[in-house]
């Protein structure tokens, strides 16, 4: 069975002050394999985030079913919600989302002290995790006081710490210059490398060419999707760059 | 010109949430000011000079608190501008335009402050005169007054106010450079540091000052070192909210296994970061709330006390005390002559040495030569049998060491020893009036001693007796002490008595009490305002300091409610804590406060301690309704 499974998934966002409705999701379906790397591909305002938000809980979709390791996420009561995002979900945002009042090592435990975990346990998995992602020398620094790259790359670490099911990446090279991004894409393909399932939304043709798979969204439906299989990045980057052009110009 | 008004507007429209309550402030300021110097200058209180003395020093408090206030509202306003005006000069406005666009602003304030600042002085000011009117209980028409001088001075104030804002404004702006100021908003805060030496101080100063609030007894020394006092804790109170509340946040935080509860996690390291940014904002408050506190307790102190005060000084409507005793049956005969017209009743007359002595279990001591302890002070008369017998139309009859005693404290022994002799007490006095007008302590001792013993006590050789004439009388005295006083001064050169009226103590008691009351009342007002606004800022800017923590601790895996709660508790931490301290400091004021007031007035420890319940009351029920009003402006920039 798949690790993360969405049958027909649809969100329309009523206005509060008009009667508009906007279907930012009409009906989504694709499945995701334990160990894989997807990248999700489309114009803005096609119903990325969205999709991203109701995949993460933080939002309820208006039809259709999301289930996360056979798990149903739209049946989880708004009680259980958070714990269980907290223990099977990591996120990774464009703007980082690191709190200014915490030094990195403590942005990087946040999750784990949500969950009650000892210090000594925690201090342990960062001790295991942060010469991975690079970070060890920043341990105590504020995230101020570091680029956007090293942000980044928190950001990543307070994902993969409570050791998720699944990543989520909203344009995690959105806000980074090409040197970072090419320094966080080796990263996101040495956590896949490790086993971890990646589930990364980008604008960036170099970043989704990483990838095992792209998916291409379209006014809030799945439009097209690419396998790599055994393609190189540069083959990959030149079959993306086609699909997004046809994607463009509007043609099937 | 048009045009910079009309940028001027949108400017203040746009800024409503940081101008607006500036604004208000300014107009309120004008408002008090106008008020108190319209009733300095009302023709009618002229008459009144403890009030006139007390409005003096209201509206000189008023001054200088509106300076450092409106400095600092102002300076509020400007800190959050700055992006603003950066970014018109970014887009092309040259400074010198700047400068035109905030002097118009400026004017624009001005116009508006004195404005209506006056019109609701002038309004409330009429208001104000019936409440100083009925709590003096001066007997005066309603008239109203506009005192021109009055409006001449609040507009001074305020522009030579809104002119040094001006002057500070566009020093920021001259030196300001525009790239700077946009950077400098998105920049990051350091970790404060701990201030080991700083907290030392404000836990020493503190310390000090409640120990002296304490451990002094002496009410005179109890004046001098209120102020000691005062400043100790003050400067306690400002250290300890700045480095002291960041060293204790820092020690928890430095205890791993504490810190890293979900409970403290986020409260701890939240707290950090809104103190060092707002401690001094907070000790103000907390200062603030101590101040009205302080000032409300013991004014409605006093004026609750006026009628027990007056009730224990005066046995009687009226007496009148000769000090030579070779005039008292000049004076009798005169004052019995005059006073056959009108009705009365309860007239006595009595001779007796009045003193006042430390009263120690059995024992009085008459010389003392420091004053302690004031409770432990009585006002003593003492006279002899056939003066009282006289007097009283008694018939006591004593024999050696036998006495009759008048206390009104319920003096409990059989026995009482002064100047080395000790006295049996025969029996009890009830007549409240053989103090005479020797009842100005809260305690009152009155002895009679037979006519051979009196002339046996030492101390009294070298002092006279004073000789007192009182009555009850519900007449209008004023025509009959009139012409007692003719009567007497035409047969003696020099006027050698003293009046004491009951309804003259209580006007005078009305008139000061009431007085310092309404300055008390007034001042709290001004002082809650700038605590409102302080508070109101405070939440402005904690709310866009939160905008961004909600969303992320969320995203983190924070429910909405967690996170709801996590961040509600440290605000309540952060905007109840000087309302807390500042009852502490009452607290430990509470009995140097009651020594001061022992001065002023008799009597009045159960009072005190209502009208301090009742102050703290009123001001928790006000601060939480500021408080939840406050609270909406965070909660809508935190929910955008
Ligand atoms: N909270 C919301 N309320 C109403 N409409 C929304 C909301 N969030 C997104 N939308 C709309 O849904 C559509 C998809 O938005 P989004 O998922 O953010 O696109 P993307 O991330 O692909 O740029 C857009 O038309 C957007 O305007
Ligand atoms: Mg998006």
């Amino acid at each position: 069975m798949s690790l993360l499974q969405v049958n027909q998934l649809k969100k329309v966002y009523t206005t509060r002050f008009s009667k508009q409705q906007v279907e930012a999701l009409k009906s989504v379906s694709f499945e995701v394999e334990q160990g894989e790397y997807v990248a999700i591909m489309g114009e803005s305002g096609s119903g990325k985030t969205t999709l991203l938000n109701l995949l993460a809980a933080l939002d309820q979709p208006s039809g259709g079913q999301i289930l996360l390791d056979g798990t149903d996420l739209t049946k989880i009561t708004q009680r259980q919600i958070s714990a269980y995002r907290r223990a099977n979900l990591g996120f990774v945002f464009q703007d980082f989302n690191l709190l200014d009042t915490f030094n990195v090592a403590d942005n990087i435990y946040l999750p784990l002290v949500l969950a009650k975990q000892k210090h000594q346990v925690m201090a342990a998995k960062l001790d295991k995790l942060a010469p991975r992602l690079k970070i060890d020398g920043l341990l105590e620094k504020y995230p101020y006081e570091i680029s956007g790259g090293q942000k980044q790359r928190v950001a990543i670490a307070r994902a993969l710490i409570t050791e998720p099911k699944l990543i989520l990446a909203d344009e995690p090279t959105g806000a980074l210059d090409s040197k970072s991004t090419d320094s966080l894409l080796e990263i996101f393909e040495q956590i896949h490398q490790s086993g971890q399932t990646i589930l990364m939304v980008t604008h960036s043709i170099k970043a989704a060419s990483n990838a095992s798979r792209v998916l291409f969204i379209k006014d809030g439906q799945i439009f097209h999707q690419l396998y790599k299989g055994d393609m190189t990045n540069a083959k990959m980057y030149q079959k993306i760059s086609d699909t997004l052009t046809m994607l463009l110009s509007g043609g099937q | 010109m048009f045009f910079y008004t009309r940028l001027a507007l949108t400017n203040l429209k746009n800024n409503a949430k940081f101008y607006l309550p500036y604004l208000l402030s300014t107009i309120f300021t004008t408002a008090l000011y106008y008020i108190i110097s319209s009733l300095r200058f009302s023709e009618s209180l002229q008459d009144h000079s403890s009030l006139i003395a007390f409005l003096d020093v209201g509206a000189n408090v008023i001054v200088v608190f509106a300076v450092v206030f409106l400095l600092y509202a102002n300076s509020f306003v400007a800190k959050n501008r700055k992006k603003q005006l950066s970014l018109y000069n970014i887009l092309g406005m040259e400074k010198r335009h700047l400068i035109v666009m905030m002097m118009v602003e400026t004017l624009i304030t001005a116009i508006l402050a004195i404005g209506l600042g006056l019109l609701a002085g002038i309004v409330l000011s009429q208001l104000m005169y019936l409440i100083i009117v009925n709590l003096t209980q001066a007997s005066l028409e309603f008239i109203i007054t506009v005192p021109l001088v009055s409006m001449y001075r609040s507009a001074l104030l305020i522009l030579a106010i809104l002119g040094l804002s001006l002057l500070a404004n566009l020093v920021r702006v001259i030196r300001s450079n525009p790239i700077d100021l946009l950077a400098q908003q998105s920049q990051g805060e350091k970790e404060p540091k701990t201030k080991i030496f700083l907290t030392l101080v404000g836990l020493v100063s503190l310390g000090a000052g409640y120990y002296l609030a304490i451990s002094i007894t002496d009410p005179m020394a109890a004046i001098t070192m209120f102020f000691v006092a005062v400043l100790l804790v003050m400067l306690g109170t400002y250290c300890l909210f700045t480095a002291g509340s960041i060293a204790l946040l820092k020690g928890l935080k430095a205890n791993k296994n504490y810190y890293y509860l979900t409970r403290h996690f986020t409260a701890i390291s939240g707290l950090i970061y809104r103190m060092k940014q707002n401690a001094v904002g907070l000790a103000n408050i907390c200062i603030l709330c101590t101040c009205v506190l302080v000032t409300l307790s013991s004014t409605i102190c006093l004026y609750s006390g006026i009628e027990d005060s007056v009730q224990l000084q005066c046995p009687v409507t009226q007496m009148i005390t000769t000090y030579y005793a070779e005039d008292q049956e000049l004076l009798e005969n005169i004052v019995k002559k005059n006073i056959e017209s009108i009705s009365y009743d309860d007239y006595f007359s009595i001779r007796a040495y009045q003193t006042i002595g430390l009263v120690q279990g059995t024992s009085i001591t008459f010389d003392p030569d420091q004053f302690d302890n004031f409770d432990n002070y009585a006002t003593i008369n003492i006279l002899s049998q056939s003066d009282y017998n006289r007097g009283f139309n008694q018939d006591l009859d004593l024999h050696g060491n036998e006495i009759y005693l008048y206390s009104n404290y319920g003096y409990k022994e059989n026995r009482i020893t002064f100047a080395n002799e000790t006295y049996q007490i025969a029996g009890t006095i009830t007549q409240k009036a053989i103090m005479a007008d020797n009842s100005y302590s809260p305690k009152q001792l009155a002895i009679v001693v037979n006519d051979e013993t009196i002339a046996n006590i030492a101390f009294l050789k070298n002092s006279s007796p004073k000789f007192t004439i009182g009555f009850n009388s519900e007449a209008d005295l004023e025509p009959v002490i009139e012409q007692v006083e003719a009567d007497y001064t035409s047969s003696k050169e020099k006027v050698l008595y003293s009046l004491t009226n009951i309804d003259q103590q209580r006007a005078y008691g009305y008139e000061l009490y009431g007085s310092m009351l309404f300055i008390g009342i007034f001042l709290s007002l001004m002082f809650m305002m700038a605590a409102v606004l302080i508070i109101y800022n405070k939440q402005l800017s904690q709310g866009y300091e939160d905008q961004n923590k909600f969303e992320i601790l969320q995203n983190v895996g924070m429910s909405q409610q967690e996170v709801k709660q996590a961040i509600q508790s440290q605000i309540l931490i952060f905007f109840f804590l000087p309302l807390v301290v500042s009852v502490i400091h009452l607290g430990f004021a509470y009995k140097l406060i009651l020594n001061v007031l022992d001065l002023f007035l008799i009597g009045n420890t159960n009072n005190y301690f209502k009208a301090t319940l009742i102050c703290i009351g009123a001001l928790v029920v006000i601060y939480c309704l500021v408080y939840r009003y406050t609270a909406k402006t965070y909660y809508q920039i935190v929910k955008k």
